[in-house]
């Protein structure tokens, strides 16, 4: 019976009946919790790409060689980065947390700047890509699959110490998470240089995703409001600026960005959700969307909103379907009120 | 064994997600081939036609109906297996006259017709007892292609909006049925919803005198059905949620809500029966991120016959971590398109909603953007409906709503705002 590279039994030979994952051929998926597994360690030193058990957590087999979980009284087969039953955290060791991905900022031995940042998903199979613990080269584009890890890669320098993020997220070395294996955090341990958990991440990131050191500013202008009304469309008259309209911050993570209003019925959840309240009445349910830049930079695309997105002082709206590449400070106007100020870090 | 429908399943999609990426997208299109016609005519088949025969129907619209039942009458073919229907506030039988169905030949076919021509338009409307008569009569023939048409004029006024949600949770699965509105008293959201539920089309027909050749139009088709009870059975991963499951063409249909789980990590959406057709469907999973490089099946895709097991067709929704950004922001032409026919008739429906509340400046906003939407997709006939209410100067890209809108022009655009166009180019670049 085939075996996927987490370790479930699968009635088909492509892709896993359990987890959905590719199986490749000729792999022998009972090693995946060997030297492999080590590599996913955020704090682990480039020596333990080699085979060096000492750097991962202890994670048992099952006796067909199938990963199960190493909780007292759980052996629970697994099935993804977190346990099913009881959110054992197989890429850190970490007990229970219940499976939530408590894995904020991007750790530092993996991003270089623009990159990206760690492993979100668990799976690590043998045989591809090296994982995401392994440093990446600068220009933040993956080897194909099928590729060992890359022995020599270049590594951000650092001042060498793991001192924890003053924000009290876990950062550098997952602070609180624990190493078993007690190993010095060493070179590695230090961020990234750039944007990166030590300049401070705006709260309310989303779990899961890694962070790309740009948050968003969103509130209510009323200049850009005036100028709506002034402009006098077809709802004008019956639209108000809203009394009362926090500003709010959220920070960009992963490769795409949408800016919209959530429609339940259409399955949409624009990262950035302008349904309010106050809800703003001229914002399409997908309006825009942020795209990241191989640079690290970011590029907004308006895919053809009703009401069109203007940036900074630009008297027309942008075009349709044409990234405009944004820089730190540009404002983007939508709707009938709202702005949205990127900030770098 | 050639004489069988054959289905193939094609999945378009960009599988390459970002970093952390968890949405996969695709659209599934499914299409039935193989010599359909031939195994249509040996296919078992059961058909009720159910006439609204209230009060309101007392014009020349009886007169047409009787016209239009007897039409579909000749078009369904000998050993079918068939029976009439009279809709007031009760459902009487017209033909034949005992809670049963009739087995089509020249006999039964001129009794049919004779006891058709003696309708009398006379009561009330409660549509939910009319197609609850119509399930109890089709329920002796599980496994045929079970096929209703039903004609209303008026709105299901002597029922309760429950009543008529009963019946239907009572039919659903049971028939398909294909709704028919004749005049401008109908209500598009009841039809609409007892067609969703029935998984038929709604179709209004502002002249009577329509009636017949669409009667005659529908029979046909039911005649072309060759496999019935169709379901489309997605397999996810153990983590992954579906987000949606919704037909894109020929018209929109939300199936999310519709899923009967059928085994452990699938469910099954049902599609109803098939003849030579192509509809496509829209499917959202959200699956846990995997890492770069790797490939995993977030959907398993399979057109089976629930109830004898049999697979007529597999594809794969696939995802692909990478790093890439021009792979993994590249959105697939289809999906784009899809995304913005839904948007279209989303649109259509805020901007009628707003027509009814008299709000005209969002009914001008929403119905001119679609207007424009239409036009960029290819939508000539959606298009087309928006021209009825709206005049639209191309040049300038301006509309104004029309000073009056008329009852019929409102109603089709409603009836219209589903339905979508397919992609013009096909899109065979991976």
């Amino acid at each position: 019976m085939p075996i996927c590279p987490s370790g479930h039994d699968s009635g088909s030979a492509d892709y896993c009946d359990v987890c959905g994952l590719a199986i490749t051929g000729g792999q022998a998926p009972a090693t995946v919790a060997g030297p492999a597994h080590s590599a996913t360690v955020a704090a682990a030193p480039p020596a333990a790409v080699a085979p060096s058990p000492a750097s991962g957590p202890a994670v048992p087999q099952g006796a067909s060689g199938q990963e199960v979980c190493p909780e007292p009284g759980c052996g629970t087969p697994r099935a993804g980065r977190f346990c099913e039953v009881c959110g054992y955290d197989f890429a850190t060791g970490t007990p229970g947390f219940g499976p939530v991905n408590t894995d904020f900022g991007p750790p530092p031995t993996s991003s270089p700047p623009g990159g990206y940042g760690p492993h979100t998903g668990g799976y690590p199979p043998p045989g591809y890509g090296p994982p995401p613990g392994a440093p990446y080269p600068p220009s933040g584009y993956g080897p194909p699959p099928g590729h060992a890890p890359y022995p020599g890669a270049p590594t951000p320098p650092g001042p060498g110490t793991a001192a924890p993020a003053p924000h009290g997220y876990g950062t550098a070395a997952h602070p609180g998470y624990g190493h078993p294996s007690g190993q010095p955090i060493g070179p590695h341990g230090a961020p990234p240089p750039g944007p990166g958990p030590a300049t401070g991440m705006p709260p309310g990131a989303p779990p899961g995703a890694p962070y790309t050191g740009w948050h968003v500013v969103v509130a209510a202008d009323r200049q850009y409001f005036d100028s709506v009304i002034a402009q006098g469309g077809p709802d004008a008259a019956t639209i108000v600026f809203p009394p009362y309209c926090p500003e709010r911050v959220i920070p960009l993570v992963g490769g795409q960005v949408r800016i919209g209003r959530r429609s339940r019925s259409r399955g949409l959840h624009p990262e950035i959700d302008l349904s309010g309240p106050p809800e703003d009445p001229g914002v399409s349910h997908l309006h825009a969307i942020l795209v990241a830049q191989p640079d690290g930079s970011w590029a907004l695309v308006d895919p053809g909103s009703a009401n069109g997105t203007k940036i900074n002082d630009a008297p027309d709206p942008i075009a349709t379907n044409v990234p405009v590449p944004l820089s730190d400070g540009d404002r983007i106007y939508v709707g009938a009120w709202t702005v949205i100020v990127l900030r770098k870090g | 064994m050639t004489e069988q429908a054959q289905f193939t399943i094609r999945v378009d999609q960009n599988k390459y997600l970002p970093v952390g990426g968890s949405e996969v997208h695709a659209i599934v299109t499914v299409e039935a081939t193989g010599p359909l016609e031939t195994v249509a005519q040996h296919a078992q088949a059961a058909e009720v036609i159910i006439i609204d025969t209230s009060t309101s129907m007392a014009t020349e619209r009886i007169g047409e109906a009787r016209k239009a039942a007897m039409a579909a009458i000749d078009t369904l073919r000998d050993g079918v297996h068939f029976a009439i229907i009279a809709g007031t506030t009760k459902a009487t039988m017209v033909y034949p006259s005992r809670k049963e169905m009739a087995t089509m030949n020249a006999e039964t076919r001129q009794a049919a017709k004779n006891a058709v021509s003696g309708l009398i338009a006379d009561g009330g409307t409660a549509i939910g007892t009319w197609l609850r008569l119509a399930a109890d009569l089709f329920d002796p023939y599980q496994g045929a292609v079970r096929h209703a048409i039903l004609l209303t004029d008026g709105h299901n006024q002597h029922e309760s909006a429950a009543q008529l949600d009963a019946a239907l949770a009572y039919c659903q699965g049971k028939f398909v049925c294909d709704c028919r509105g004749v005049g401008t008293g109908w209500e598009v959201a009841e039809l609409r919803k007892i067609a969703s539920t029935l998984l038929g089309t709604v179709q209004d027909i502002p002249d009577a005198k329509d009636l017949e050749a669409d009667f005659r139009a529908m029979a046909q088709q039911a005649m072309g059905k060759a496999v019935a009870d169709v379901a489309l059975r997605i397999w996810t991963p153990q983590t992954a949620k579906i987000r949606f499951v919704k037909q894109v063409s020929p018209t929109l249909e939300d199936l999310t809500g519709r899923r009967v789980d059928s085994g452990p990590q699938s469910g099954d959406y049902p599609t109803g029966a098939w003849g030579r057709e192509v509809r496509e469907y829209h499917v959202c999973i959200e699956v846990t991120p995997g890492g770069i490089g790797q490939e995993m099946r977030a959907g398993w895709v399979k057109l089976v016959q629930p109830d004898t097991g049999m697979q007529l067709a597999a594809g794969n929704i696939l995802a692909t971590w990478t790093d890439d950004p021009a792979q993994s922001t590249r959105i697939n032409p289809r999906v784009a398109h899809y995304t913005g026919q839904a948007e279209l008739a989303n649109l259509i429906q805020e901007g009628l909603q707003a027509h009814r509340e008299h709000d005209f400046a969002t009914a001008t906003a929403r119905l001119g953007r679609a207007r424009r939407l239409a036009e960029e997709s290819g939508n000539e006939a959606t298009a087309k409906l928006l021209d009825r209410v709206l005049d639209y100067d191309r040049a300038t890209g301006t509309v104004r709503l029309k000073p009056h809108i008329d009852r019929a022009s409102e109603i089709a655009l409603d009836v219209g705002s589903v339905r979508t166009v397919r992609t013009r180019r096909d899109p065979d670049q991976g």
